[in-house]
């Protein structure tokens, strides 16, 4: 399988109230509340149709990947219960589905080779892509650059 | 709504899936599925859907 080495910049947002459409501000400081989160670009397809371009959150809390419900319905993916719930940040246990997808890591002509993966979609909750470490983790070694908000992701290579 | 992104530095309602189309986003939506949808009618290479993050939010 070939895998590609990256290095990206934190994504750095700035959310607007979705009423005002003004910028949400900080409650220290007045000013508008920046946040920085290490996303991935990739691609989710099914094998019925093939998503846009979109983005991942990292996340080495979470054991897999996740995907909300709305993004499986695109996909037309085939959703079976998981007889184990969800737990989600809040302590609570959330219903589950599980499919299969297939996910493409990488942009602007660097790309790895795709990867077929085991996907949860929480039966509620409209959560972002969260890509956790089944079976990115296990295919990168993944190095995060708080400071400099950056992070790498190198294929990992047995010594 | 016009405004212009790069890939690493975006703006815009919290919580929403954004469309970006050439660095300009053209739609925004809580629904996913919708904003997925609305991609297909632009060109693949020039397109991508990402979302707006909560600003004050963990993820686990």
């Amino acid at each position: 399988m070939r895998l590609v080495d990256f290095r990206f910049n934190y994504k750095r947002t700035v959310a607007l109230n979705p009423g005002t459409r003004k910028p949400i501000l900080d409650a220290d400081t007045g000013k508008p509340l920046e946040v920085y989160h290490p996303v991935v670009p990739i691609t989710v397809s099914s094998p019925r149709k093939k998503g846009p371009a979109t983005e991942g959150l990292l996340d080495s809390g979470s054991d897999g990947i996740v995907i909300p419900r709305s993004i499986a319905d695109y996909l037309e993916l085939d959703l079976k219960p998981s007889g184990r719930p969800m737990r989600i940040a809040d302590g609570r246990n959330v219903k589950r589905f599980v499919s299969r997808a297939t996910l493409e890591i990488g942009r602007a002509g660097r790309y790895c080779d795709p990867i077929e993966v085991e996907v949860s979609v929480p039966a509620e909750g409209n959560p972002p892509i969260l890509i956790g470490r089944a079976p990115v983790f296990e295919l990168f070694v993944v190095t995060f650059v708080e400071a400099e908000k950056r992070f790498e992701m190198r294929p990992y290579r047995k010594s | 709504m016009s405004k212009s992104i790069t890939i690493d530095d975006i703006t815009g309602p919290e919580g929403h899936w954004i469309v970006v189309v050439k660095g300009k986003v053209v739609a925004s939506s809580e629904d996913a599925k919708k904003m997925f949808k609305l991609a297909e009618k632009y060109p693949r290479d020039e397109t991508i859907v990402t979302r707006v993050l909560f600003p004050q939010a963990s993820f686990f």
